[in-house]
């Protein structure tokens, strides 16, 4: 039964009624918070309607309801920008809410957490162009670097200062034993499947780097090989010259310096 | 004393934080979490009075706030040499394995929802210490059915917790308006309970068709919260620490933004030296 607290009690076998004990009216309680929070998350207000106060109606529950659908679409299509704007999705409000029609938010999910989920849905439940494949990956990559830029707070402000250094530091590779090189902490990874994003002398697939820049997430395009050096060095990382050019015996030093040296420019890597 | 004056910090208004009648700033964590950023969310302006303010602890749930989200709400108010922390009285979600519903709801006025608040709201205290946690009462446009009156409620919650009010003026005067309780009364009851007390200041809009106030932040603060502002202040003078408006949507010019920040200032100003405010009430 769905009662208020002053009626929370139990009958015994003589018909008379005590209180509830402290476990079983929190028991009580926190079936009906599940229930209403479930229904209006569903945005039904059924299960909302026993539990509610004398003095409100069934509308003012229907009102927060459609208030809190509004924000999520709003949300959805304002920090989903490399998707919703995309020319590929121009029905991008309409996916969202049927997305917010089928998938409720799960506990403590933020936006970027949801907004992966809708990538997640866009994948299982459209069938995507590849070029609209392309975008999705794109965005999930950004939200991927964000997410390891949380994790490795520490780590991403000290590779961010140490990026200002870094060209100075540059010239000392090969010759000081000492330098260390550290790459950049905030990196994603994807595969690009059509020519929408790639120059004119590109041809897919080709490896997309995602990384943190500063403030900013940016993008840079990798053939194979420096897709496996790089990888190595990230498997390194933080690591001496020597060390990663004696994993790196396909190329001589000096062009293994000359890729450093591509990489400091993108601020991929930095030294100390 | 008079209360630190300042505004939650949206893009639209940083202009503002250099203002010589501010030296407060309110910044929401979901806002301020950007991980991306390697300097703080206010950016190295010189704030005498930063709050961080949360949207997610939702102390009503049976369930206590997530160790990781808090512990993110304090390094976010670490970064950005915050002197306190707030958030707001209801719930968001209705367990660690479930949902979150997107805006809080309010608690039901119930003895075991006081319990359960109560706890929550300690552990968040003593998860956050030193900072100190003020809780926000809301604006609704339901409540579940209950058994205690909201000041009753606080009250106790108060005296349990010794958590601060963040008593958000505008989310009075709206729920005063459309469920036809005295807003004055209603202050005048919790004021005296509370140990230490925020404010916000905003503006919404009366919906004729459901003769409803909602609070929006999306207009200017109508005359009779700036009057209620007032007699806010009055009643909590000495404990009321730092005071904010809320803008989120139609957003003014830079003339609209500082006359509403020096109107507030004002206030604050004659009340703490014992005068009616001499300014136009509009």
């Amino acid at each position: 039964m769905n009662l208020p607290e002053k009626n929370m009690t139990e009958e015994n076998m003589t018909g008379e009624s005590k209180p509830l004990s402290p476990e079983a009216a929190e028991m009580q309680y926190r079936d009906m918070i599940q229930k209403v929070a479930r229904a209006i998350a569903q945005n039904r207000t059924d299960d909302v309607l026993p539990y509610l106060g004398k003095k409100y109606e069934a509308r003012h529950v229907e009102m927060f309801i459609d208030g809190n659908y509004d924000k999520r679409i709003d949300v959805l299509i304002r920090l989903m920008p490399f998707v919703s704007e995309d020319e590929d999705f121009e029905n991008f409000e309409e996916l969202a809410m049927q997305f917010a029609d089928s998938k409720q938010v799960r506990s403590y999910e933020g936006s970027t957490e949801e907004c992966d989920a809708m990538l997640e849905w866009l994948e299982e439940t459209q069938n995507l162009t590849l070029e609209q494949q392309d975008t999705v990956a794109c965005q999930r990559a950004r939200y991927d670097v964000e997410h390891q830029a949380r994790a490795n707070r520490s780590k991403h402000i000290r590779f961010q200062e140490l990026v200002t250094v870094a060209v100075e530091l540059l010239e000392q590779l090969g010759d000081n034993d000492e330098l260390t090189i550290h790459v950049n902490p905030a990196v994603s990874w994807s595969y690009l499947k059509s020519k929408k994003f790639l120059d004119e002398d590109e041809s897919p697939p080709v490896s997309a780097l995602y990384y943190a820049d500063d403030d900013e997430v940016r993008t840079a395009m990798f053939e194979p090989a420096g897709q496996i050096l790089l990888d190595r060095l990230i498997d390194l990382s933080p690591c001496h010259f020597s060390q990663w050019a004696a994993l790196a015996d396909e190329i001589d030093t000096a062009e293994l310096k000359e890729f450093a040296m591509g990489l400091t420019q993108l601020h991929l890597i930095a030294f100390s | 004393m008079m209360p630190a004056i300042g505004y939650a910090v949206r893009r639209e208004n940083r202009f503002i934080l250099t203002d010589p009648k501010l030296n407060a700033a309110e910044i929401t964590f979901e806002h301020a979490d950007l991980p991306l950023w390697t300097k703080n969310f206010i950016g190295g302006d010189e704030i005498d009075y930063v709050a961080v303010h949360a949207l997610k602890l939702s102390v009503g749930s049976p369930d206590p706030p997530g160790r990781e989200y808090l512990e993110t709400l304090k390094q976010v108010a670490i970064e950005n040499n915050a002197t306190s922390i707030s958030d707001h009285l209801g719930f968001t979600r209705d367990g660690d394995d479930g949902v979150e519903m997107g805006h809080f709801a309010p608690v039901p006025l119930t003895p075991t929802a006081l319990d359960v608040t109560c706890r929550n709201i300690n552990y968040v205290q003593e998860f956050l210490a030193p900072f100190p946690f003020y809780i926000e009462t809301i604006a609704y446009l339901f409540q579940l059915e209950g058994t205690m009156t909201e000041p009753e409620f606080l009250i106790e919650m108060f005296k349990r917790t010794g958590c601060g009010w963040l008593l958000d003026v505008t989310n009075v005067y709206a729920n005063a308006r459309n469920f036809g309780f005295d807003a004055k009364e209603f202050v005048a009851e919790v004021m005296p309970h509370a140990s230490r007390v925020q404010m916000h200041l905003a503006g919404g809009f009366w919906d004729e068709e459901q003769q409803l106030y909602f609070d929006t932040h999306s207009q200017p603060i109508p005359d009779d919260v700036w009057e209620l502002y007032e007699y806010s202040l009055n009643l909590g003078k000495g404990k009321v620490d730092a005071v904010f408006i809320e803008r989120d949507a139609e957003f003014p010019g830079e003339q609209e933004w500082r006359r509403e920040l020096h109107k507030m200032y004002d206030i604050a100003d004659a009340s703490s030296k014992g005068q009616a405010f001499a300014g136009s009430a509009g």
